[in-house]
């Protein structure tokens, strides 16, 4: 008892430095425990904590399966398919034939390739407040790869380990049977139950750990790896309303064990020589550089223009937390060397702490690589440009439009300009691109008007001389630095906000209450249009 | 490969399936954990046996609770309470072993085994009263106050209690002075540390920390876990340590969110806490001496009803508090287990004595579960039969009833909110607002509204107006499920989570674009006009210089 307090002590009061640092520093949460694994590996008995560990890896997969929602996969479409496979499989065999040059053993040297190719959720889905609320392209992109990613991750796991067991055969037979048993739980029975308990949070989160350990036992029986199991648990738990209770739940309960794990992850780490050190650089290489190089082709090819695409490689270029799953497992059954582990985990680290540092600076890295292949000069003078084609800009350009004006909406993504009612011209590009700039002629324009919530365009477009720009403000703080800065107009959602609830809520009567449906549902009608 | 033993694993199955019938019979979960540890163990089925894990996510269990216990306690309200706590747990005890040392004795046992008896039987079990106030939020209430300070008393005799207990020496009334003296400096110094760094160094650091959850997190546990440890070393109980450091935690703003993020790790470590009890259990011990043991429980269970009545009513409490109070600390602590054990292997007891300690226990707890649990119906029932004085406490925190619940704060929007309809209860989770809310003349709850706990506290149900900022869609689409009563105006991203939200209900939906393009189109109207254009945009433009001029 007293030795795996101090151990739980040592754990949570190094991961709780290391990640105070790292906040400080600006660098991811993630590889701060690895480095608190580090720092305090002389301190603690670790293969005692290995099953803590792999406790943190159940509940980490377990949360992930609930967390998942199919929807979020397709909201790209194939594009996104495509690109990852292709990823997957470019860098990949990059990743094994650099493993066989370096002298690696086939099975090393084909996990080399897994972990070079795959990218993880977690840390990717820390993209910024403005990127995650404003919806933008690459950001829904880079979401819908990582998730893709990460299920094809998994799944190849699951044959790898099961294959040793099994035999290929015999691992996806249980793989499909997995799969429809889930299916019939998470449609069926699982709601049923829950139903039957109406949000005790104690009796769900039982009912949660129930379906894991049933789960974690039959993937067990079934040969395969015991995280394949939590997840498809995860994932036959998941209905709403359940999936929310479920969430509250297991979240402390995740963090907690891994914490643990990733903390030991990083005391399991063997001090590298030079010949390890030198893997891990050239790893690093290839997953932080190549690979960005080879999502972001592969994406111009599929018409995504050079922002897109570059802005989406920079938030696919780390290692998977499923690699460090893979190589903990493996070291577990033997099967990876220390060597290999270290390999690996060092790597991870140097990427995320690299691609956060990328990210940072996206934009300077985005201008290093400004040259689109333009669609072509407009030609135009007195024009009108409205940027963004989202609901708000689309009216104002239909309604400029009925009122005689010569009206260009300007658009990086292809699929929303399909929108745009026929008649009006519409432009592929990305105003960010001071060719794009130059090509829409956009001094010569009367109006620019910008629904576009990045910080950065409305600061691109008021430096333009020349048109009345209108531009989009986050808060009234930066709404007062457009207006110094020259705005026309700048759009700011508190002021009709503020306008709406004075005028109906404030003093609210029974037939203002209806007014106000009607109005929100007229409004609605107005505006949608998918 | 598993990463988790099979005694645990089935544990924890049958604990699911045991509390799922235990809570559709509408009756407290914690009798399913005992009875889970009974069935699996030696007494019934031996099918699992206390393992390492088992035991250590036990022990955590308790002091994750304890360390919850803290974060809930409010220090201005016990200092209020200190003198009446500290007269009612000293007769308690006084009292209560005088009972018990009369009840052994009158049932025939010998004079070591009913002084054993009579020390063991006098606690109340912290775990059971503090998980259940806690599962039925009446933590913060006036009895619940009294009964948790009394419980962190008797949690500091117990601790004396065992030291002595263990000690070899224990003749000398000098040792027992010393070693009660140490164990009282020792806690006041664990006290004073966590105080002083509670008021200058933590709330700087967890609001720096409070931005990214995971963060938040394990910062709480590495300060439990620091002062466990700490406890732990200098031989006091890991509870004491637990305790102390979660009454830190408690005075931070943060400590809503600490507490709902400790609540499930707490939740699943007891219940594997109280099915541990049930496996240590040796069965053949335990039916030795059942005669006596269930009317010694009887005995003890009214006994210890109407000497806590008496002394809480004394203490000029109203009859409910006194009533409540008393109703909740009628169990035998799952401690006289532990000093049964201890007074075993020094050979003061036998095995059966044990048996018949434990049996008492369980059978106790069980069902103190039930009236603890039903406290409310059974008060209802016997009020009439109560005697003692009537005093007037203000005990209950006046529900909230027809209000505005405003979720998520906008600075931009400070001044129309001031003009809802009052009484205004706002919730929001940004540490940045935090200092400016507490001082508004509003309700403040600093949390998440995905936390049950919070929800309700705001009392939703009774709410008139629902203003949701926040752009949670599963959050929204809970509050219109949970605020039937009220005007529900929500905030959405889309078209499309707009349209779902009115049909579950919402009165109307904020889109941020559709709000900006209809404002745009009023403007654009009069774009040509420069007259009308300029009145227009100065009428934006004054709105969002009086807020920068507001929030700088």
């Amino acid at each position: 008892m007293a030795e795996i307090l101090t151990v739980l002590t040592i754990i949570f009061l190094s991961a709780s430095v290391t990640l105070y640092a790292m906040k400080i520093l600006g660098y991811p949460a993630l590889p701060a425990y690895i480095v608190a694994g580090v720092l305090v590996s002389p301190f603690i008995a670790v293969q005692d904590l290995l099953t803590l560990g792999e406790v943190g890896v159940m509940f980490l997969l377990y949360v992930f399966g609930v967390k998942f929602t199919p929807s979020q996969v397709s909201s790209v479409g194939w594009p996104a398919f495509t690109v990852s496979f292709l990823q997957i499989v470019i860098i990949g065999s990059i990743g094994v034939g650099t493993g066989y040059a370096l002298g690696l053993t086939l099975f090393d040297s084909v996990l080399l390739g897994f972990v070079a190719a795959f990218s993880s959720t977690l840390i990717g889905l820390e993209l910024s407040e403005e990127e995650r609320h404003n919806k933008l392209l690459h950001g829904r992109l880079s979401e819908s790869i990582h998730l893709i990613q990460d299920i094809t991750g998994l799944l190849l796991l699951g044959i790898v380990f099961g294959y040793s067991s099994n035999g290929a055969l015999l691992t996806m037979a249980y793989m499909v049977l997995l799969i429809l048993v889930t299916t019939i739980l998470r449609r069926t029975v699982f709601p049923f139950v829950a139903n039957s308990v109406k949000f005790n949070q104690e009796i769900v989160m039982l009912l949660g750990l129930s379906t894991l350990i049933g789960f974690v036992y039959g993937a067990m029986m079934m040969g395969l790896p015991f995280f394949v199991g939590a997840f498809f648990a995860g994932l036959a738990s998941a209905q709403f309303p359940y999936n929310l209770e479920l969430l509250d739940t297991f979240g402390p309960i995740k963090d907690f064990f891994t914490a643990v794990f990733f903390v030991v992850l990083g005391a399991l780490i063997s001090v590298p020589s030079l010949s390890v050190l030198f893997v891990v650089f050239g790893l690093v290489f290839l997953v932080v550089v190549l690979k960005p190089v080879v999502t972001s082709i592969l994406l111009r090819l599929h018409g995504y223009t050079d922002r897109v695409s570059i802005l989406t490689s920079l938030a696919t270029n780390h290692v998977s937390e499923l690699s460090f799953i893979l190589v903990i497992h493996g070291l577990i059954l033997g099967v990876v060397s220390d060597m290999f582990f270290t390999i690996v985990v060092l790597t991870g680290v140097l990427s995320m702490i690299i691609a956060s540092l990328l990210k940072k600076h996206q934009e300077e890295i985005y201008s290093l690589f400004n040259d689109d292949f333009d669609t072509g000069s407009i030609d135009k003078t007195g024009h009108v440009l409205v940027i963004g084609a989202i609901p708000g800009t689309v009216e104002a350009a239909k309604y400029l439009s009925s009122e005689g004006e010569d009206v260009v909406v300007v658009d990086t993504d292809s699929e929303r300009l399909k929108e745009v009612p026929h008649g009006i011209q519409v432009y592929n590009g990305d105003i960010m691109n001071h060719d794009v700039l130059r090509h829409l002629c956009v001094s010569d324009a009367s109006i620019v008007l910008s629904g576009a919530k990045s910080h950065a365009v409305s600061q691109k477009l008021l430096r333009v001389d020349g048109p009345e720009v209108i531009v989009h403000a986050e808060n009234a703080v930066k709404a007062k630095q457009y207006y110094e800065e020259g705005a026309s107009y700048v759009l700011l959602k508190d002021i009709a906000i503020i306008d709406l609830l004075k005028e109906y809520v404030v003093n609210m009567s029974e037939k203002e209450r209806l007014t106000l449906k009607e109005r929100g549902l007229n409004q609605l009608r107005r505006y949608e249009y998918r | 490969m598993i990463p988790f033993g099979f005694d645990l694993a089935v544990l924890l199955l049958t604990a699911a399936v045991l509390a799922y019938i235990l809570y559709k019979v509408g009756q407290p979960t914690i009798i399913a954990y005992i009875l889970t540890g009974v069935i699996l163990g030696p007494t019934l089925f031996d099918v699992a046996t206390s393992s390492f894990l088992i035991d250590t996510l036990g022990e955590l269990g308790l002091a994750f609770l304890l360390f919850f216990l803290g974060i809930e306690m409010n220090i201005k309200e016990l200092e209020s309470l200190l003198w009446p706590l500290i007269r009612i747990g000293l007769w308690q005890t006084v009292l209560q072993t005088a009972l018990a040392f009369i009840t052994a004795y009158v049932l025939g046992f010998t004079s070591i085994e009913v002084l054993i008896i009579s020390l063991c039987t006098v606690f109340g079990a912290t775990p059971v009263v503090v998980k259940l106030l806690a599962d039925k939020g009446e933590l913060g209430s006036l009895p619940g106050r009294i009964d948790t300070g009394v419980l962190v008393l008797q949690d500091i005799y117990i601790i004396a209690l065992l030291a002595l207990l263990s000690a070899d020496g224990l003749t000398s009334g000098w040792v027992v002075a010393t070693e009660i003296g140490k164990i009282i400096a020792l806690i006041s110094l664990i006290g004073f540390i966590i105080y002083v760094l509670s008021r200058n160094i933590l709330p700087a650091h967890f609001a720096t920390v409070a931005s990214n959850k995971h963060a938040f997190f394990v910062h709480s546990l590495a300060w439990a876990f620091i002062f466990i440890s700490l406890s732990m070393y200098l031989d006091l109980s890991i509870e004491t340590g637990a305790f102390l450091a979660g009454l830190g935690l408690g005075q931070l703003d943060f400590r809503k969110d600490i507490k709902e993020r400790v609540r499930p790790l707490t939740t699943l470590f007891i219940v594997v806490f109280f099915s541990s009890i049930g496996l240590q259990l040796e069965g053949s011990n335990l039916t030795a001496y059942w005669v006596e043991a269930l009317i010694a429980g009887t005995v003890l269970t009214i006994g210890n009803f109407v000497i806590m009545y008496w002394l809480i009513n004394r203490e000029e409490f109203s009859k409910k508090t006194s009533f409540l109070g008393a109703i909740n600390m009628t169990q035998t602590s799952e401690f006289s287990l532990v000093v049964g054990g201890i007074a075993v292997s020094q050979g003061y007891i036998g095995g059966d004595i044990l048996g018949f300690l434990s049996l008492m226990a369980i059978t106790t707890m069980m069902t103190s579960s039930v009236m603890i649990y039903k406290n409310d119906t059974l008060y209802e029932f016997f009020k009439t039969y109560l005697w003692g004085y009537d005093y007037d406490d203000d005990d209950e925190f006046a529900p909230r009833k027809d209000h505005t619940v405003v979720i998520g704060y906008e600075e931009g929007l400070s001044e129309v909110i001031n003009m809802l309809p009052r009484p205004i209860c706002i919730v929001d989770n940004n540490p940045v607002y935090a200092d400016t809310l507490k001082e508004s003349e509003h309700d403040y709850i600093y949390g998440t509204f995905f936390h049950k706990e919070i929800r309700n506290e705001a009392d939703l149900r009774d709410a008139k107006l629902v203003v949701d900022m926040s752009l949670n869609f599963e959050g929204s689409k809970q509050v219109l499920s949970e605020a039937k009563n009220a005007v529900v105006i929500l905030r959405a991203e889309t078209a499309d989570e707009a349209e779902e939200l009115y049909l579950l209900g919402a009165d109307y939906v904020i889109v941020d674009n559709i709000m900006i393009a209809e404002r745009l189109e009023e403007v654009l109207h009069v774009w040509e006009d420069t007259d009308k254009r300029r009145a227009e945009v100065k009428k934006d433009k004054d709105i969002v210089m009086k807020d920068v001029l507001l929030h700088g």
